[in-house]
């Protein structure tokens, strides 16, 4: 049963170049595959799409002043060429600019693509084949720190109803990149109450592509997580603080919420409705001629 | 006596100017090339522990940054960052046989696609096919509109019925048992009656996606596909056949 079964190594290259450079990098490309695979190499762009991470590649075209190539003496960018099983090959792209790139970013992935092999069924059927890809982002910029603009938005706590004993309590928000070049988010989430601190929490360090925005999340374990707070919580007025590192230039974001008993508010009511139903004096109805 | 020093200074001069052979440890050459390096790396690459991950080059001679009019060097650090984790996706089976299309009996071929990406990252796969179902002579299955909905290329709908025609597909996501999780496909492919037809448009209509993958470098996620076709009696009989190419990127 013919399959197809591709690593490729590293997953994704972040870089900041002058404009006119030449960039190297390498890839590895391994066939996990019980068979031969017939394989040739491709360059896109793309543009980030929503702000979970996600790329779109119909809305992206390709920059004049980029050229993309392969070094590697017997490959050209685009031909194909054949791994056995198990075989490793490294191919090397060279990605060369001109003096005149403009001063921003530019996305691309370079892709490993199957080519098809024939089908020989006498019946109807359909081919499958595969493709995957590494993502370049690259900046081009005259400082090898390009200044980067942040801002926070959509703020908010849920749910709405916040109770004492449940449901755990969601933060969300946005960090918007108003830069033309990309940077990491680094912060951190404060939740206090009184004015002393009751968790807090280093926020992941996601990519916000520039003049775009990505929802924030928290970090724990080195994972990404839910930026959440778990029962029970005490009654009272909190807040939440979001602080992104100085590098980003943006300002903090806090958003008030209260935390109120409910539950408890109306078990006592009805227990109370209860013993004030149940204990209040019975009318006594007389008949007299 | 400084007739003696002069003499011993000489010789020592002359032994080691004529003497000394020239290192070639830093010169390679062949018949086909030469080889210069400025300088060996003593090491290099990326190294783990249980507490720490290290990526470093050793042996640069001056390392630092070095300005003048018109460049800057920077040598001895690497400033080209790679992400050094790798991705992996499979498909087990890459013939996808309907066998013989019988009027308003849909005919099924199932294959599984299997997803490995660098911890906190998600990942995107996108499906599309390079025409419809096709026979030789240019005859065509169409696309699936559902039983009702319709379902489009970005929206799944049941079909079920045997008198709801076309070609479409399913992706559900399971664990490594073959159990349905729904995980990565829930957001596009409610149950496993939901279809969508393919898309012709390269690199767009998502099959599966994940914000991030769950704790451990390169967690395994899979998903099972199903292809569907059902023709109706006037469809003409014969062999259609089509290329699906599913793609897949990490997120950024």
């Amino acid at each position: 049963m013919a399959s197809f079964n591709l690593t490729l190594k590293p997953a994704q290259t972040e870089l900041v170049a002058l404009p006119g450079s030449t960039i190297i990098q390498t890839y590895d490309v391994t066939n996990n595959s019980s068979e031969s695979l017939t394989l040739s190499s491709q360059v896109l762009p793309w543009v980030p799409r929503g702000n979970d991470g996600s790329v779109d590649y119909l809305q992206a075209l390709p920059n004049p002043h980029l050229a993309f190539s392969l070094t590697n003496t017997d490959l050209l960018l685009g031909q194909t060429f054949t791994l056995a099983p198990g075989q490793k090959r490294q191919l090397v792209l060279k990605i060369k600019s001109d003096s005149t790139v403009p001063l921003t970013d530019v996305y691309y992935t370079f892709f490993i693509n199957q080519t098809p092999g024939f089908s020989t069924s006498s019946t109807s059927q359909s081919a499958a084949s595969g493709r995957i890809g590494s993502h370049l982002l690259i900046s081009y910029s005259s400082s090898d720190t390009p200044h980067s603009q942040f801002f926070l938005s959509h703020v908010s706590v849920s749910p709405r109803f916040k109770d004492i004993l449940f449901p755990q309590l969601n933060i969300s928000a946005t960090a918007e990149n108003d830069s033309p070049y990309f940077a990491k988010i680094q912060g951190k989430l404060v939740v206090a109450k009184n004015g002393l601190v009751i968790q807090q929490f280093d926020l992941f360090p996601d990519n916000v592509l520039a003049n775009s925005p990505r929802q924030i999340r928290c970090l724990s374990d080195n994972q990404p997580v839910p930026c959440s707070l778990n029962p029970p919580f005490w009654p009272g007025a909190y807040t939440a603080t979001l602080t992104l590192d100085p590098s980003l230039n943006a300002p903090s974001a806090t958003v008030s919420f209260f935390i109120f008993p409910y539950t408890l508010t109306l078990i006592l009511g009805f227990v109370l409705t209860l013993i004030w139903y149940f204990s209040r004096p019975q009318k006594h109805i007389s008949s007299t001629p | 006596m400084k007739f003696k020093i002069v003499i011993f200074l000489l010789l020592l001069t002359f032994n080691f100017q004529l003497l000394t052979r020239v290192a070639h440890a830093q010169h390679f050459s062949s018949t086909d090339y030469i080889i210069d390096f400025g300088n060996f790396n003593i090491t290099s690459g990326h190294k783990n522990s249980a507490n720490y991950s290290l990526t470093d080059t050793v042996g640069q001679l001056a390392p630092g940054q070095y300005n003048n009019t018109g460049y800057i060097v920077k040598a001895g650090f690497q400033y080209i960052y790679d992400l050094f984790n790798q991705f992996t996706f499979s498909i087990n089976n890459l013939s996808l046989s309907l066998g013989d299309l019988v009027p308003n009996i849909g005919s099924t071929a199932t294959n599984i696609i299997s997803i490995s990406t660098p911890s906190g990252h998600g990942y995107q796969i996108m499906v599309q096919q390079n025409h419809s179902l096709t026979q030789g002579n240019g005859i065509t299955i169409p696309s699936t509109a559902c039983d009702s909905g319709p379902c489009t290329t970005t929206t799944s709908a049941p079909w079920t019925l045997a008198s709801t025609y076309g070609f479409g597909f399913n992706v559900i996501g399971i664990n490594s048992s073959g159990v349905v999780t729904g995980v990565g496909t829930s957001n596009y492919f409610t149950n496993s009656t939901y279809f969508r037809p393919f898309s012709t448009a390269p690199i767009s209509q998502i099959a599966m996606s994940e914000n991030n993958s769950t704790s451990g470098a390169n967690s395994l996620r899979q998903a099972r596909v199903t292809y569907k076709a059902n023709v109706s009696a006037i469809q003409a009989a014969g062999r259609y056949e089509n290329g699906i190419i599913f793609t897949a990127v990490p997120k950024y």
